[in-house]
């Protein structure tokens, strides 16, 4: 079992400008007459098993769906991945984790309380991608 | 962030373009991952601003770099993030070091020690992971020297990157008796730890996991009002922590 997590320091950035306010910014930036809207967060690299795994972090937000927000992180290595391989997105204290899928897929549903602090309005850090594989 | 006009299609053609028939589809994948990165860091537009040439023009120029380094450079890249290779990385640091410290002779207190760059350039790199930052778009010795230099001057900056303690590099869980300054954990200003040595390791494993945090953050030069913003805490909370901390680590030490 081998698994790396990094801290995902411009996702952070990239969400405090997109969501800065409070909770009607998280849901106006879906708003926008599009059922749905799609911000890439960060491109970056890890390197797990001595070879480089490449991901791109997406945030989609749905109109139909304000309660929610999907992060999907799209896994790329050159010779792919095995069958058994965990993403895992930790914001602050919380983890979610799924799946990659055959394309090295990985997408999770966070409740928007999970995303947005209800004191602040701000967007919870810090923000850790991961990725085991069995 | 800077966004670009160039979409990802774009991208993946200018890439299918410059690299041979039947290269893998996961190998080009990355070619364009890289690019896309790099022109979303402003990367690339600082490298084509030193060229003349307009951005659209530049880019297909740009790829066929990445093309090129991508191959040449990878394995010295990936090599070097292996503990076995730090102390050789340290070496090559502290060679590109040795020719900068003069420059910076002016800095109060004897100037900047070539240890001292190279110690903070290999921290940044092994330490907080910006080894993954290479662009692949000049060869990885070029890259350490700017990288370097970069870090030279954020040490000559006053602040708490200038205060620094010696830690060991059990701290990375890696196995190696390399020691390196790191920035001062003893929290006051203008303190001087230069000449302690710790190996906080173990004392910052018994750390609640929002202490390690903290901890961190600390060990990065964040300010007790900058933490408390990034982990949405009050500064009281964040000045109680710290004195946790400290605790720990005098205990540990």
């Amino acid at each position: 079992m081998s698994s790396v997590l990094i801290h995902a320091i411009e996702a952070e950035s990239a969400l405090e400008t997109l969501l800065w306010g409070d909770p009607q910014t998280l849901r106006d930036a879906a708003n926008d007459a599009t059922e749905e809207r799609v911000n890439v967060l960060q491109i970056d690299v890890l390197v797990l098993d001595n070879r480089d795994v490449w991901y791109e972090f997406e945030m989609r937000r749905r109109l139909s769906e304000p309660e929610t927000v999907v992060f999907v992180l799209r896994f790329t290595a050159e010779t792919g991945f095995q069958d058994n391989c965990v993403a895992s997105l930790k914001i602050a204290d919380r983890t979610f984790t799924a799946p990659l899928d055959a394309d090295g897929v990985a997408t999770l549903t966070v409740p928007e309380r999970a995303v947005l602090d209800p004191k602040s309005k701000r967007p919870l850090k810090p923000y850790f991608v991961g990725l085991t594989c069995a | 962030m800077t966004t670009t006009a160039f979409t990802p299609q774009q991208i993946h053609d200018l890439v299918a373009r410059h690299t041979p028939a039947g290269t893998p589809p996961g190998y080009c994948a990355i070619l364009e991952l890289i690019i896309r990165r790099n022109l979303r860091r402003g990367r690339v537009a600082r490298v084509q601003r030193k060229s003349g040439t307009p951005l659209r023009e530049y880019l297909p120029e740009y790829v066929e770099r990445v093309v090129r380094f991508r191959r040449e450079e990878y394995g010295a890249w990936l090599r070097a993030q292996h503990p076995d290779q730090h102390a050789g990385l340290y070496q090559t640091l502290l060679a590109l070091a040795g020719k900068v410290a003069p420059h910076y002779a002016w800095v109060p207190d004897n100037g900047l020690a070539a240890e001292d760059i190279a110690s903070e350039a290999f921290f940044a790199l092994i330490g907080q992971g910006r080894l993954c930052a290479y662009p692949f778009d000049t060869p990885l010795t070029d890259w350490l020297r700017q990288f370097v230099w970069l870090r030279a001057r954020r040490l000559s900056q006053s602040g708490p990157s200038r205060r620094v303690v010696t830690v060991r590099l059990t701290d990375l869980n890696e196995e190696s008796t390399l020691s390196l300054p790191s920035t001062c954990l003893c929290g006051k200003s203008g303190c001087n730890c230069q000449e302690q040595h710790l190996d906080h390791s173990t004392g910052l494993l018994k750390l609640r996991p929002t202490n390690q945090e903290v901890a961190r953050l600390w060990a990065e030069g964040y300010t007790v009002e900058q933490t408390a913003r990034t982990l949405g805490l009050t500064v009281a909370a964040v000045n109680n922590r710290r004195a946790r901390i400290r605790q720990a680590l005098s205990q540990s030490a």
